[in-house]
């Protein structure tokens, strides 16, 4: 297990630089410059020339690409083009409302869909699962963008129960009743799709769980339903949602810029989104980095937990 | 994952003849009433953007100054937007844009998927890591972050974000593609295929894909359902499909601004609907045709 552990981490350096090589062609070939936004269109060519030159700039792509490596290895992300301060600042400021905002949303997700799912597998083809399975297919077909917008205009201009966007009221103290409120609605709206989406893998695998011999077997030996349907059917649909909750850790950072723009939410996709439209590329760089970082170590972590919540899997 | 998903899948069988499973695929698909309903509004949805002139009546893009901002109405069925123009139309063109991003760029990374899933599962090796490394690289960017940056690259328009969809959507295919062939080419069946003397190609072509068409089918209709979300998501962002060319997406983004979501809602609400409308008819689908070609899959 450690060796593979340690192969798999090797195996993740060249990838890790693939992207940020990749990442870092494609930002240079894209047209305009953080210049743009920094120097007024109207000052002359000599104003560009030394924002060019402050920003480092006028070297070539392959200089800089070296030196950004350089710093990150002093764990030094470089600074944003925009207001000069360090990418690790703005990114680390971005975490906590994107991990309030994701991780409420698909911890509530996975409690409900797997839920939902063993109800509607226990009896199928009944009203509860039609019904359940319905709804299902509703939640993974509503665009996220629509719901958000739906739910502000019903919850929050129709019927004005809840804040219409930002994180906190702005001016007033910071209160949890507060923040509550203004998480509600981007949580319910994030979290419909996974939970409708959980709700029917947990169905599949549970129901093929339940055609199995040994599930026979063991009703058959006189064990309740319950007992059957808790210890031994249950513990064994659930594994691959193991490999699911893997495979969900770097949507927990980067997942919500739909949600996030509708919502105006002060998190990571919506600097993303911000710092595309600013051409603010050593942001841009950070955030790509940690994101692919988070997708090589979650489906790391995926293997590994799915080889030991089923022993029959091995890795060599 | 992928190795060990397939490693414990049971292998296709491919002994029952392809003819006769496939009559048993399509009366298990006539029977479900909701797979074939979703189906029949595809179809329809193809009809409005083929006749779209007609059906939408008047310019999308001609605007009546006069009637800007005024609800539904006889003459407006979906009322008309900020600046004049029909937004009954406007919805009705932008299925056109949809639908093309949606088939065009499921065609494209279907294509990939399939050639580079067949070369890793069939040859193994070298060839196989190459393939599962690559497809780590495209999964583990954002997909949504290297879309808006590309596109800042190629700029925005619907045939650069056709050919993006489709280059970033291959791996899964691939990843699908490579699982089941590294079961099939086991099969007793290949032995005597290569017995004969059977180049690769034919028996890969001839032999062996033909048994994955079930499941490659199913993972394409997801695959038009998520595509067609992307550009939508991406045209509401402003970085998809330019106004003033109608997009379901960026129809919607106008509804950002609180005053035009709380006054205005026929804006929003028909183009939204029509994404839902559509996506659900391709899921139902999608459920439908997996239940009949691949009941052994588990839902995506």
């Amino acid at each position: 297990m450690a060796r593979y552990i340690i192969r798999r981490l090797l195996v993740a350096v060249p990838v890790l630089v693939g992207i940020t090589i990749i990442n870092y062609v494609l930002l240079n070939a894209a047209p305009g410059s953080a210049v743009d936004s920094l120097v007024d269109p109207l000052a002359g060519p000599l104003a560009r020339q030394i924002a060019e030159k402050q920003l480092g700039l006028d070297q070539p792509a392959y200089i800089r690409y070296l030196y950004w490596v350089g710093e990150l290895l002093h764990g030094n992300l470089g600074y944003s083009y925009i207001d000069y301060r360090p990418v690790a600042v703005r990114i680390g400021e971005r975490v906590l409302p994107t991990l309030a905002l994701v991780g409420t949303g698909f911890l509530l997700a996975y409690v409900t869909g797997t839920a939902l799912g063993v109800v509607s597998a226990l009896r199928p083809y009944s009203r509860t699962d039609y019904a359940s399975t319905f709804v299902g297919l509703i939640g993974i077909s509503i665009p996220g963008f629509f719901l958000g917008l739906a739910t502000i205009y019903i919850f929050a201009l129709r019927i004005p129960l809840f804040p219409t966007g930002g994180m906190l009221t702005t001016g007033a103290p910071f209160t949890i009743p507060d923040f509550m409120a203004h998480l509600a609605l981007p949580v319910a709206a994030l979290m419909l799709f996974d939970t409708a989406s959980l709700m029917r893998y947990t169905r599949a695998s549970m129901l093929e769980v339940l055609g199995q011999d040994y599930i026979r077997t063991a009703t058959s030996k006189g064990i309740s339903h319950r007992v059957v349907v808790m210890r031994h059917a249950l513990r064994n649909a659930l594994n691959p949602l193991i490999t699911l909750v893997g495979l969900s850790i770097p949507r927990l950072l980067g997942g919500a810029v739909i949600i996030e723009t509708v919502f105006q939410w002060p998190g990571m996709g919506r600097l993303a989104v911000d710092s595309i439209m600013q051409r603010d590329y050593p942001v841009l760089m950070g955030l790509n980095l940690i994101i692919a970082t988070l997708v090589i170590v979650g489906s790391l972590v995926a293997d590994i937990m799915y080889s030991v919540a089923d022993p029959r899997i091995r890795y060599g | 994952m992928a190795e060990t998903v397939a490693a414990l899948a049971p292998p296709p069988t491919a002994a029952v003849h392809t003819e006769e499973r496939r009559h048993l695929g399509m009366r298990r698909f006539a029977r479900n009433r909701a797979a074939v309903a979703g189906g029949l509004v595809l179809c329809v949805l193809v009809l409005v953007a083929i006749f779209a002139d007609p059906i939408g009546r008047v310019d999308p893009l001609s605007i009546d100054l006069a009637a800007a901002r005024t609800g539904p109405s006889a003459a407006h069925p979906f009322g008309v937007d900020r600046v004049g123009r029909d937004v009954f139309s406007r919805v009705v063109h932008a299925s056109r844009v949809s639908l093309s991003v949606g088939i065009g760029a499921v065609l494209i990374f279907t294509s990939i998927g399939v050639v580079l899933g067949a070369a890793a599962g069939f040859y193994g090796g070298w060839v196989d890591s190459l393939v599962l490394r690559f497809a780590d690289i495209v999964l583990a960017f954002p997909a949504i972050l290297i879309v808006l940056v590309a596109v800042s690259l190629t700029g925005p328009g619907l045939t650069q974000l056709i050919l993006l969809l489709g280059l970033v959507g291959w791996p899964h295919i691939a990843r699908l593609v490579r699982g089941q062939l590294l079961s099939l080419r086991e099969l007793d069946f290949v032995t005597a295929a290569r017995a004969l003397g059977v180049s690769n190609f034919r028996l890969i072509v001839r032999h062996i894909l033909p048994n994955t068409v079930g499941v490659i089918v199913v993972a394409a209709t997801f695959g038009v359902a998520s595509t067609i979300l992307a550009e939508a998501a991406l045209s509401f962002l402003g970085m998809g499909v330019q106004p003033p060319t109608p997009s379901w997406g960026n129809m919607l983004s106008d509804a950002q601004s609180i005053s035009v979501l709380n006054s205005l809602p026929w804006l929003w609400m028909p183009p939204g609907l029509a994404i839902f409308i559509t996506i659900l008819a391709i899921n139902f689908l999608g459920d439908g045709l997996r239940d009949a070609l691949d009941p052994r899959s588990k839902p995506v």
